[in-house]
């Protein structure tokens, strides 16, 4: 057991130390993707928490991120400009977010509904909040400069600002006491601050749910996804373990959602829909349920997927003197690839899993564990890719990221 | 007079139509009791009311002095008894001393928990595969794990529902020394089906049929037992329970 930690912490750095250099070696582009695919990884990683170790499926974990980035964008936006930071729209968010888990984790455990239905009633919410969300673009759904503007996504309404960016949702912005002005984590040209702060929550909430499995509560959940009956019968009330777990998750898929709002500046209401919701269970059945890193790895892997299977166009172009049913083949096959993404990616999704039933995380893991002595070499390519790209970059203008 | 530790009174469980369960029955602390009956007696749906896996239909069950009828297992827990299932429910995936550790936790925290499970592997003689997932263990180390789940907490009342079923006749004599010691501070209350293990045992015998204790009395009373005879091997039978 002991072994098996030790890989997994020397993953989990193996992961840490390229990404810490990315914004010296990369275009703040790279910067930005990675750090919504490590936004979408702490998202996975609630769910991992609570189905891959309580053994409780939550479908639309969805509706806790969605509601933390709400929750953040309309305090944000009415904090920014009055206070210059954004300390309480982060509060506030986590704070939303673990209330509504908090009151659907209650009614759920205390409830005595069973564990099959804790998905179709989490995905049930996800899917009301996203009607709601939908249904608030009218004039009345304002709180205070903070619009929610239906489908379109929250802006705020400002009166003399000329500036778009002051209707957009802020970044997270501190301004604490000796600070002689706030200081605002975005990702550009300038400043990668946003990307660290996106890395230093993910490291965070890692050792977080390390900690927990660790402590009695995860113990016990452990326990109630190997035999609840069993864990009850020891005396555990497995009622309020369940709740607490599904509480705690419910507000780190909010913090989620916050740094999300904060990174794109913007919420619509398909942060609560069927699609994303059904990303988020991918990307934890992809990445391995038995894993805390293999959220993150799984949200890495579909992003890429699908930013790469939209800009490629297979075949090159058409020979001309291709046969009416080779024009027609590769034509479709071109549309599919470029048209419609989501159907090679669910096709690759779907050989993924059934090739490896508990994702790609065991299979690298034990190759880890194997190869555990050279395992600091594999550093080695990502240095000299890093400084090849960087240079290659700077002297020639080719750059790959 | 020996305090009562569990009095149960027209302790009823309905099925339907079918009454599976009607009882009275009172152990004494520190009393190493057997339950036996033929398949279909009401012994496991006996076991499951009184630790609260099941509510029962009627009747009531005090325990060290207290009403426990329809508790939840985990308040039934607390007080005082624990329960090994009749199929072995220990926790797969985790491994042996986590299984204990768990059971010992509750009642003793995390530190001394820690230090009760590691005593807890020596007495069911589990120590060398602490480290294993219960799930690599045969099936008399599984009940043993059990059993030390079971005790670990030091209840006052163990369950134990059938802790020898497919044991070898070394393992079953590995089970009877195990239950002895633990009889020794907590009473324990045993379904089996295995006359031999109950002769064993040798503790005071309750016969259940249809639902209902049938007879009562030491291991020779219910083997000179013309009625008991009849139940387990078929009206008019010659034959008596091997010796």
């Amino acid at each position: 057991m002991k072994r098996i930690a030790s890989t997994e912490t020397l993953a989990a750095l193996l992961l840490l130390v390229p990404l810490l250099a990315v914004p010296w070696a990369f275009k703040p582009y790279t910067a930005n993707v990675l750090a919504v695919y490590m936004i979408y990884g702490i998202l996975a990683l609630s769910l991992t928490l609570i189905w891959g170790y309580a053994g409780i499926m939550s479908f639309g974990q969805t509706a806790f991120f969605g509601i933390g980035a709400y929750a953040y964008g309309a305090i944000g936006l009415n904090l920014i400009n009055r206070t210059q930071q954004t300390h309480a729209a982060v509060l506030g968010g986590l704070v939303v977010a673990a209330f509504l888990a908090a009151v659907v984790g209650y009614f759920m455990f205390y409830g005595r509904i069973s564990d099959v239905y804790a998905s179709i009633i989490t995905l049930a919410l996800t899917l009301v909040l996203f009607a709601f969300a939908v249904s608030t673009g009218g004039d009345e759904w304002v709180i205070g400069v903070a619009r929610f503007g239906g489908f379109n996504g929250m802006f705020g309404q400002g009166e003399s600002s000329q500036n778009i960016a002051n209707f957009q949702i802020p970044p997270v912005t501190v301004w604490l006491p000796g600070m002689a002005q706030p200081f605002e984590f975005k990702i550009n040209r300038e400043s990668a601050a946003g990307y660290f702060l996106v890395l230093g929550m993910s490291v965070v909430m890692y050792l977080t749910a390390r900690w927990l499995l660790r402590a009695r509560l995860g113990r016990v959940a452990v326990g109630i996804r190997e035999n609840e009956a069993r864990v009850a019968s020891l005396g555990y009330d497995t009622r309020f373990y369940k709740f607490a777990l599904f509480t705690i998750a419910g507000a780190i898929a909010g913090l989620a959602g916050i740094l999300f709002a904060a990174w794109g500046r913007f919420v619509n209401p398909d942060r609560f829909g069927l699609g994303f919701a059904s990303s988020t269970v991918v990307y934890v059945l992809l990445g391995g349920r038995t894993s805390l890193l293999g959220g993150f790895v799984g949200a890495a892997i579909v992003g890429y997927l699908t930013s790469y299977l939209a800009e490629i166009a297979p075949f090159g172009t058409i020979p001309g003197d291709a046969t009416p049913w080779a024009r027609f083949l590769m034509e479709a096959g071109r549309r599919i690839v470029r048209e419609a993404p989501l159907l090679v990616q669910g096709a690759v999704l779907v050989g993924i899993v059934l090739a490896l039933e508990d994702g790609v995380t065991p299979p690298l893991s034990r190759l880890l564990t194997r190869y555990r002595r050279w395992a600091w070499w594999l550093l080695l390519p990502a240095v000299v890719f890093y400084f090849g790209q960087r240079v290659a970059c700077l002297q020639a203008d080719v750059c790959l990221f | 007079m020996p305090e009562r530790i569990l009095e149960v009174a027209s302790l009823t469980k309905h099925f339907g139509g079918l009454r599976a369960v009607h009882l009275d029955l009172t152990v004494d602390a520190r009393e190493l009791r057997c339950l036996i009956g033929p398949n279909g007696a009401g012994k496991s749906t006996f076991f499951r009311m009184l630790s609260g896996a099941m509510r029962p239909s009627s009747g009531t069950v005090r325990f060290q002095g207290r009403d426990i009828t329809g508790w939840d297992a985990f308040r039934i827990a607390r007080l005082g008894m624990s329960i090994k299932f009749q199929v072995a429910s220990v926790l797969e995936e985790l491994s042996v001393r986590d299984n204990l550790h768990l059971a010992a936790e509750f009642r003793f925290g995390n530190r001394e928990g820690r230090r009760r499970a590691a005593e807890m592997l020596e007495v069911v003689g589990l120590a060398e595969r602490a480290e294993h997932p219960a799930t690599w263990l045969s099936h008399g180390e599984k009940q043993w794990l059990e059993i030390g789940m079971a005790s670990v907490g030091e209840p006052a009342l163990i369950l134990l529902d059938e802790p020898t079923a497919g044991m070898t006749a070394e393992e079953m004599k590995k089970t009877v020394r195990l239950l002895k010691r633990l009889n020794e501070v907590a009473t324990v209350i045993v379904v089996e089906h295995d006359m031999n293990f109950i002769r064993m045992i040798a503790g005071r015998v309750t016969v259940m049929h249809q639902g209902e204790v049938f007879a009562e009395g030491s291991m020779e009373d219910i083997e000179r037992n013309e009625g008991v005879r009849a139940i387990y091997l078929g009206k008019g039978s010659q034959y008596v329970v091997r010796r």
